[in-house]
């Protein structure tokens, strides 16, 4: 079978980046980074609930600003991640997928991520 | 059934899981050593996150296969790195287990 004419998948070092497409590659990489983060979690879970001790350790990590940022990004990182799912879902559903739409739920999806992102980190007083 | 269905799936499922764990994480700091061990050691707190870690590791696992398929092209080594994948999700999920039922 001849394989050598397929379509290739864009090349990001040269595709020229659009709100579409960096929603697009986003949508990977925050999936790739809370990866990540849940094959860890039984070692935080561990260490939260091994002894009043170790949940005290956790928590004051937690109080860093470093771990601050971290923890604020990967929040961000899930918020966007579940809104541009949602709109993954409607496209599978066959809904929203001409160029406008995309563009349009694409801006709407930034607009929730950041806010609902800002506004859990002001009611939690994590800043 | 194929792949593109069940993650799509545990997509769904993962809306209210995600958006309830959610509200527990983010006021992590402000619930007690004493109270976090109550909600994890009741039936109900063992259940619920029993089953919200399996789908988060079931579509973490799906989620990592469809990029190690785009990005590795050797097949061998794509197989490979797909095996160790599931098997650090599989790990993940029997540690998460026992550290919640030891609790």
């Amino acid at each position: 079978m001849d394989t050598s004419n397929r379509p290739l998948s864009p090349h990001l070092q040269i595709y020229k980046p659009q709100l579409t497409s960096v929603l697009s590659i986003s949508h990977r990489m925050t999936g790739f980074a809370l990866s990540i983060i849940i094959l860890l979690s039984p070692v935080i879970i561990y260490f939260l609930t091994n002894s009043a001790d170790t949940h005290q350790v956790v928590i004051s990590l937690l109080q860093n600003s470093i771990i601050k940022l971290i923890f604020s990004l990967a929040l961000f990182g899930l918020i966007y991640h579940l809104c541009n799912g949602i709109r993954h879902l409607a496209w599978d559903a066959g809904y929203g997928l001409d160029l406008d739409s995309s563009y349009k739920s694409g801006y709407i999806v930034l607009g929730v991520s950041i806010s609902l992102t800002l506004l859990i980190l002001l009611i939690t007083g994590a800043f | 059934m194929e792949h593109w269905k069940l993650q799509r799936i545990s997509a769904l499922i993962m809306i209210p899981v995600v958006i309830f764990s959610l509200f527990y994480i983010v006021n992590i700091t402000s619930i007690s050593y004493l109270q976090l061990i109550d909600d994890l050691s009741s039936i109900s707190g063992f259940l619920i996150s029993v089953f919200f870690i399996s789908f988060i590791l079931f579509h973490s696992s799906m989620g990592l296969e469809v990029i190690i398929e785009d990005y590795v092209h050797n097949e061998n080594l794509q197989k490979n790195i797909i095996s160790i994948s599931k098997l650090l999700h599989i790990t993940s999920f029997f540690l998460t287990i026992l550290i919640l039922a030891s609790i």
